[in-house]
Formats: structure tokens, sequence, C-alpha cells
């Protein structure tokens, strides 16, 4: 499973403009996370009460994708199911339109992975 | 150090082997998680290795524990004439130090599964509860292999009757269910396992009539299997194919499965 995901996050994880990549479930469990850069862990300690309050208006339907700027990186976090939802860190580097395709075909392809 | 198999599809491979043998290994969860069917399991995984099984309860009667096991498809009223396993149900007290209880699962080599071990902590004074509950362990890892489950609060936050059965116990495994029915709704982690390395990761699992909990992680090449003959529902059964195509469960564990439903 965990080699499933890895694989279909692939364009993510390659990207050099993208610091980390995760999946947390909707109670904030991280299910998957790949860092790229030591230097976003404080980011991330951060980040882990904010996930699960962005995590609570997700699952409550009131946001349906969150976007966060963060010095000079940008966070976003959109559901991939209803109980998953991926996270991805990316600095200033980074193509937003292409970053919102790649997201946007991996929710695609992950929504059949998901349900069993 | 020598490992005993938990009985759970896919565990072993997680923590190196198995639990430690004479160790006291906790299941955290909350309600609708599988914590008494882990522990079922590893009671079966006992009695198919000769070693004496003992089930203890402080809420099912023999007679309702032998109605969940027969739920999954498993008949254990056999194991348990033939002396295989021993069911028993106790009332709490408020020390464990020669209660009836300590009596029962006196032996060597057992497997010995206490599910809920909550409600034996709840019901002790705070001031002495970690002592009791060291004192009980000793006696548990003298006699064999333990498991414990512990409830995990649905609201709120535990207290001493979920934290000092974890603190203490040599290995503690979270089950977790949010509810939803997709990959990753239902998911354990190891969280600690003293004397043995695991693996530092939140797994998927599912839970299957006739089967039990199957962690959900490939461990061998994918194979086909005939499963026509089973006792169970088509949607397990196309499940089952999947977790043997994919390399979920192992040849030798499809038999295994058999053996215990016919």
């Amino acid at each position: 499973m965990r080699e499933q995901i890895k694989e279909l996050l692939k364009p993510l994880i390659l990207d050099e403009g993208i610091a980390f990549v995760a999946i947390y479930r909707i109670d904030g469990t991280p299910i998957f996370v790949d860092i790229k850069r030591r230097g976003v862990v404080d980011i991330l300690h951060w980040l882990e009460e904010q996930v699960k309050i962005l995590l609570y208006y997700l699952e409550n339907g009131r946001l349906s994708e969150a976007e966060i700027k963060i010095s000079s990186y940008r966070l976003f976090l959109q559901p991939l199911s209803k109980s998953l939802v991926l996270t991805v860190l990316a600095d200033d580097t980074i193509s937003i339109y292409k970053l919102r395709i790649d997201i946007s075909t991996i929710r695609n392809e992950f929504l059949s992975h998901v349900r069993v | 150090m020598l490992k005993i198999p938990t009985g759970i599809f896919g565990l072993d491979e997680l923590i190196s082997g198995g639990f430690v043998k004479n160790t006291v290994n906790a299941v955290l969860g909350t309600v609708g998680c599988g914590k008494t069917i882990f522990s079922l399991q590893y009671l079966l995984q006992g009695i198919e290795d000769n070693q004496e099984a003992v089930y203890i309860s402080f809420d099912l009667e023999v007679k309702d524990f032998l109605r969940i096991a027969r739920s999954m498809g498993w008949k254990l009223e056999e194991k348990i004439s033939d002396g295989l396993l021993k069911v028993g149900r106790f009332q709490v007290e408020d020390s464990f130090i020669d209660s009836e209880l300590v009596k029962f699962i006196t032996g060597k080599d057992m497997r010995i599964v206490i599910d809920s071990f909550t409600p034996l902590v709840a019901s002790l004074e705070t001031s002495r509860a970690r002592n009791e509950v060291n004192w009980l362990y000793k006696t548990l890892r003298e006699s064999g292999t333990a498991l414990i489950t512990v409830e995990e609060p649905f609201f709120g936050t535990a207290g001493k009757e979920v934290d000092v059965p974890l603190i203490l116990a040599d290995c503690v495994i979270q089950l977790k269910n949010v509810g939803y029915g997709e990959a990753y709704s239902r998911t354990l982690r190891v969280i600690k396992h003293r004397m043995s390395p695991h693996l530092n990761s939140v797994f998927p699992y599912s839970i299957l009539e006739g089967v039990g909990l199957v962690v959900e992680e490939k461990r061998c090449e994918g194979f086909e299997v005939d499963l026509s003959d089973l006792p169970l529902s088509e949607s397990t059964k196309e499940k089952l194919y999947r977790y043997c195509k994919d390399g979920i469960l192992k040849p030798e564990e499809i038999q295994k499965i058999r053996r215990r439903l016919i």
C-alpha cells in the first residue's frame, strides 16, 4: 500500500520545489510523509496543530481546500477522499499552475485506490 | 530474543518476528477497532502451537466469548473441552495479590489474554495502581506471554487506567478506526516494542470474517488460489483473492484460515 502511494505521489516527491509531501487522515494521523529538506521540520512541528484544525474544517465541508503562505513556502491542503487529505509544502520557485494540475491528477488516480 | 508469533496476519513482519517471549503486550484502541478479535487470533495461534491458552474477561461470560468466536467462523467449544483453552470471567477487585485471577494465570509458557485490562486498573486507588500493575505484569511474565487490551476513550482524555498499563507494558500496539470504510480508515501502529526493533509507520489493516485482522502490506509474491469451498461471503472471498494476488497473505496462511473454518 505504502509503495503504491509513493508511486502515485512520485511527481510531487521528485519536484525540486517541493519540501515535503504528506497524506494525513482526517483525525490528524500522518499516513504517509516524505520530507526532503531538514529545514522544514520546524514548520512541520508548527503545522501539526494547524493541520488538525484545517482538517476539521475540511471534514465538515466548510473548506473544500486550503492554501497557506508561510515565509517563503506555500502549504496546500487538498482532500483526496472522505478521510484523507494531501498536504504539500512548496517553495516560491514552484509553478503553482503545474502543482495544481499535478495535485488534481493525483487526486483522481488516488480515488480508485482508497475505496475498499 | 525468543519470539512468539502473534497470529495477526502481517504483524510479525512489523515487529521482527513476533512478541518477545515472557512479556506483556498491550493492544490499545477505541470501541470497534478489533481488540477482541486480535485477542482471539492470538489465542488461536497459541493453541495451534501447543501452548496453553487462557482468556480472561471482566465483562464476557464464556457463552458470550464463544458467540463472538462463532461470529468469526471459529468454533472454540472443543478447544475448551479438550483443555487447550481456559476461559474465565472475573469480578474486579481492589487488589490483585492472592486473588483468584492470579491463581488462574499461574503456569509456564502460557498465552494469556486479559480483555479488557481497563476495568481492572480503574478499580485501583491511584496511589497504588502502578505498583499493583507492575506486580501483576511480573506474574504474567513468569507464566508466559500476555496480551492485554486497553480501552482508549472515545471522547475526552485518558486517565491512569490507560496510562499505567501502557507505560509498564513491553509492547504497545495501537489500533484506530475512523469509520469511513476506505483504505486507511483502520490503521495499526507499533508504539513501542522493548528488546526488539519494530517498523515506525502507520499501516492499514482490515477485519474479515473467518480471517480476523490482516495488515495490508505486501509480504510475498502474489499467487492464485481457489476459495470456492470456504463458508465465507462473496465479498470476503473477493478480498481474500485480492490479498493473495497482491501478496498480502501467504499460501500457508490460506491453509491456516481454511483449517480454522472447517
